[in-house]
């Protein structure tokens, strides 16, 4: 890898003619030439002209540079130097891949005559948008800022956070065509070192050409490409990313993408929302319940209705039996097809208020749910309670903190209704039983996804799930491994400090 | 990284054998139905068997620590004698997958879904189980240590609601039947479901401390007996003998009477529903023993490959055995104890037997 | 019907693996597996698949005999239960 790259020559001008070679058909490469009172050439100063904020920043730099090596004797590239020098922030360049790269990360690379080194300085002239409240995961009590495309700016509303050198980051690029920044976050005393390994070995396996997003990043690390969940967690929220950083979680930011990616992860942790740890723990857990008790509406409500409705009556209380007969009377479909034609049009509605602007959006979902619901089951396409069935599951879903998440129960819920029209409640344990032994073979990069559901760790379960007092939740965030063991031998994080 | 996929813990082992034994156990009772009140004497008559062939299998893989046991019947019976009795094990795990996969789609045809074909609920099954054992033993463990909480809390509340309904001790006056009767009831217990255990015989090397072998199963057992006797008593003692003695399904009949409140009467398809998820886990591990089984057999590769066509040839051969439940009770009561004793006993006898003249042939 | 189209879905998957295993000179594999597609297959077959043996009705003629006599060493008498 390294024989490949071309090392800086010592004549600037042939660096500032390899560089023009290379970004040959592009207008966007600008090559300033230094020189001296004699006229003689002493440097070379390329940028980008489109990244960096050429007007402002370069045109004063290349001033000082060009005052200073008037105003000083003696060797050339001494004062050149110390010129830049007294400008701070350099690095230094060794090859001229590496200037090109920086080049393209909106800085200028100096070339000095005589010198098989080029230094480079950062000066982004290109607009970002600015911090704004979370769009997906909303709370009432937490911070409010969110990450943004600009890597620079999310890392440093994590470091703010986190202030301490026990963070570690990994930078990668990714894309051969895109060049892509990456960082790979993670505390060292509290992370497992073989995960970390573990990540950085599938993150250095990636082979793409553009990287825009870090779902493609996402898709290339996961443990199980067809699984319809996501094995990494997607998060806007920078101090979720630091919680997740403090439980000893791995943290993926990338350039262009207002989302980190979060891993190891768990399945219940998709289901709690960083807003737990800033409620109150009764509260807190009260939610908890309620969102294991919507996630199985969401799944299993319309798929619940077929089966009793259809196959087992008997379990339903007479009264309640006969309002759903005399509901049923008149509709032309049977309660399998009802369901579907709901769910679908709930999911177009849905779908539609997605992509529309957001006012235009709500209204959309406000007629679609109120007039259309109305005109249906007036017309007797569908009955009422199938409607209120649907609109249940429709909103128990949205109770889902993880979006992702909600979206593998959303398309689950179709073969749970086909298994209910076609044998009741058999069909729904069965399909329960692969779901279960689905999630029960997923990992999220080697560590179980249901971790650590099980009879043999009933503790470890039981404060999983259960949200303690502060002072009490230490023991439940502990890391497991050889990060617990490192941070009994001298951890560097103050006790307090051990949970967002 | 990630752990070894087919590595378990001795409770691991515990949990899985514990549902693969307890599943169907309570589904006909037929011990009971025969001794009525002396049943518990099966009961232990059948635990003490299937624990003493427990326990020599465990010997024997104690005795042969990194060797499958797949490699202990190479090396103790030579190849060819070694392939046979795979092969009797084959059959084995052909006739019980059976009676089992018939025994779940009578139930379900009778008491809850009379109007869906037995072939389709048969398919259903294989397909859902074929699935679980491709993911392969860890999982299939997992999944059970995932499942049994529910089913456990399940049956804790549904009985303590049936316990309710019992008045007076079912199981007294004891030994009111003759010894050969409540012999042959043990050997019925010992058939199904205690004896079934042997099968695990093909998971001892999966487990990671062999030291706990024997207490990991033994422990699954005598819990699986607990179960099944606390069955019996409270059936026995909500229904009462003759009922009990009449119905195909006496513990579900029981199960039937349980209301809650005045709102849900017929909660017991809430509970069918749990407890069809875990006596599945019964036909996963035929299933997945059975192409272990054929792997070795045949010298394979790629075992995965298999997985589903063995659980199309479990679907054939379940489809075809026991046309009615009267045939299915007849052979479970008749035939099967006597078909199934050269696995479950003959051959753990031989094979410990050789595993102790070897050793101490070899001098020290 | 349903028989039918298990049938063609196990020949289906046997002739595939079958090659694929092929392919990968698994050829022991290929040959286990396209065997075992074939007796599901046969099985699935109407008329013939239903006169194919089962364990139950092979166990059925082998112990009977063996079950009878050691009922009648027992005692044991189903009218009684």
């Amino acid at each position: 890898m390294e024989q490949s790259l071309t090392p800086i020559h010592p004549s600037a001008l042939l660096n500032a003619e390899r560089l023009q070679c290379l970004f040959a058909g592009s207008e966007f490469l600008t090559v300033r030439l230094v020189k001296d009172n004699n006229e003689t050439i002493v440097g070379a100063v390329a940028y980008h002209n489109i990244l960096v904020d050429e007007k402002n920043v370069i045109q004063q730099f290349i001033r000082k540079i060009n005052e200073d090596l008037h105003q000083m004797t003696g060797h050339r590239d001494v004062n050149l130097i110390t010129s830049l020098d007294s400008l701070g922030g350099g690095k230094e360049l060794r090859h001229m891949e590496t200037a090109a790269d920086l080049i393209l990360d909106a800085g200028a690379a100096v070339f000095i005559e005589g010198l098989s080194e080029a230094f480079g300085f950062m000066f982004p002239g290109y607009e970002t948008r600015s911090i704004d409240e979370p769009k997906i995961e909303v709370n009432v009590r937490g911070p409010r800022e969110s990450f943004i495309e600009d890597l620079n700016t999310n890392l440093s509303m994590i470091i703010r956070k986190l202030k301490t050198p026990d963070l570690k980051a990994k930078p990668y690029i990714i894309g051969s065509q895109s060049r892509t920044r990456v960082m790979l976050l993670y505390l060292e005393s509290r992370t497992d070192s073989q995960v970390v390994q573990e990540v950085q070995r599938r993150l250095e396996a990636i082979s793409l050409d553009i990287l825009i997003v870090n779902t493609q990043i996402e898709e290339l690390i996961q443990d199980s490409t067809y699984s319809p969940f996501p094995q990494l967690f997607n998060t806007e929220r920078p101090d979720r990313v630091v919680t997740a950083l403090n439980r000893g979680k791995i943290a993926i930011l990338t350039d262009g993408t207002p989302i980190a990616l979060l891993t190891p992860t768990t399945f219940f942790e998709m289901l709690h929302p960083s807003e737990d740890l800033y409620e109150r723990f009764y509260f807190a857990n009260f939610l908890r319940i309620i969102r294991v008790l919507t996630l199985f509406i969401s799944l299993f409500g319309p798929a619940l209705y077929i089966a009793l409705t259809t196959f087992h009556l008997e379990m339903i209380p007479t009264p309640l039996m006969l309002a759903f007969i005399s509901a049923k009377a008149g509709i032309p479909f049977p309660t399998f097809v009802e369901a579907i034609i709901m769910e679908v049009a709930f999911e177009v509605l849905r779908e539609a208020s997605l992509r529309l602007p957001r006012a235009v959006g709500q209204s959309v979902s406000i007629v679609g749910a109120l007039i259309i619901g109305e005109a249906a089951v007036q017309s007797g396409i569908v009955s009422r309670p199938m409607v209120i069935v649907v609109a249940m599951t429709g909103i128990a879903s949205f109770t889902i903190p993880s979006y992702s998440t909600a979206i593998a129960f959303r398309m689950l819920r179709f073969p749970m209704m086909l298994l209910a029209a076609w044998s009741g409640v058999l069909g729904l344990s069965l399909g329960l039983l692969i779901l279960l032994s689905h999630l029960c073979s997923l990992h999220s990069c080697g560590i179980p996804f249901l971790e650590p559901v099980d009879l043999g760790r009933f503790k470890d379960t039981v404060k999983k799930y259960i949200l303690l007092p502060v002072k009490f939740r230490r023991s439940a965030n502990e890391p497991s491994g050889d990060a617990a063991a490192k941070r009994s031998m001298g951890g560097v994080l103050p006790e307090g400090r051990n949970d967002g | 990284m990630k752990p070894h996929p087919d590595l378990i813990s001795p409770g691991q082992l515990g949990c899985l054998l514990f549902s693969f034994l307890s599943g169907f156990s309570t589904l006909f009772l037929m011990e009971a139905k025969m001794v009525k009140q002396d049943v518990w004497v099966s009961y232990l008559l059948g635990i003490a068997l299937s624990g003493g062939m427990l326990w020599l299998l465990c010997y024997v893989q104690r005795q042969h620590p990194h060797l499958s046991m797949f490699e202990v019947f190479d090396r103790l019976l030579g190849r060819w004698a070694a392939k046979l009795l795979l092969a009797v094990y084959l059959v084995y795990i052909l006739e019980i997958q059976a009676a089992a996969m018939q025994a779940l789609t009578t139930f379900y045809n009778t008491v809850v879904l009379p109007n869906t074909s037995p072939d389709h609920i048969l398919l259903l099954i294989v397909l859902s189980t074929t699935y679980a054992a491709y993911l392969g033993l860890g999982t299939i463990v997992r999944t059970v240590q995932v499942t049994m909480p529910f089913f456990i809390v399940a049956i804790v509340i549904i009985s303590l609601f049936i316990l309710k309904n019992v008045d007076s001790n079912p199981f007294l006056p004891m030994f009111r039947h003759r010894l050969p009767e409540m012999a042959y009831g043990g050997l019925l217990s010992f058939y199904f479901p205690f004896g079934k255990s042997v099968v695990f015989c093909f998971l001892l090397s999966h487990v990671t401390r062999k030291e706990r072998l024997y207490a990991g199963s033994m422990t699954a057992v005598v819990l699986s007996g607990v179960y099944l006797c606390a069955a019996t008593y409270l059936t026995f003692g909500s229904l009462g003998m003759q009922l009990s003695t009449d119905a195909s399904f006496p513990f579900f009949s029981a199960i039937q009477l349980v209301k809650f409140g005045e709102y849900l009467e017929r909660i017991e398809i809430m509970i069918i529903g749990i407890w069809t998820m875990f006596t599945l886990f019964e036909v996963i591990v035929l299933q997945y023993v059975f192409t272990k089984i054929v792997g070795h057999l045949f010298g394979l590769n790629k075992t995965q490959a298999f997985i589903f066509p063995v659980g199309l040839f479990f679907f054939v051969i379940a489809q075809k055995s026991f046309p009615n439940i009267n045939d299915l009770t007849l052979y479970n009561l008749t035939i099967a104890p006597f078909s199934t004793l050269i696995p479950m006993a003959a051959i753990p006898l031989l094979l410990a037997s050789l595993t102790y003249f070897t050793k101490r042939g070899i001098p020290r | 019907m349903l028989n039918l189209a298990i049938g063609v879905a196990a020949f289906s998957y046997g002739v595939a693996a079958f090659i694929r295993f092929r392919r990968t000179k698994e050829n022991r594999d290929a040959f286990v597996l396209l065997l075992l597609c074939g007796t599901i297959a046969v099985y699935c077959l109407p008329g013939l698949g239903d006169s194919l043996p089962t364990v139950e009705g092979v166990y059925k003629i082998v112990y009977r005999p063996v079950s009878e006599y050691v009922q009648h060493l027992f005692g044991i008498n189903w009218e009684d239960t």
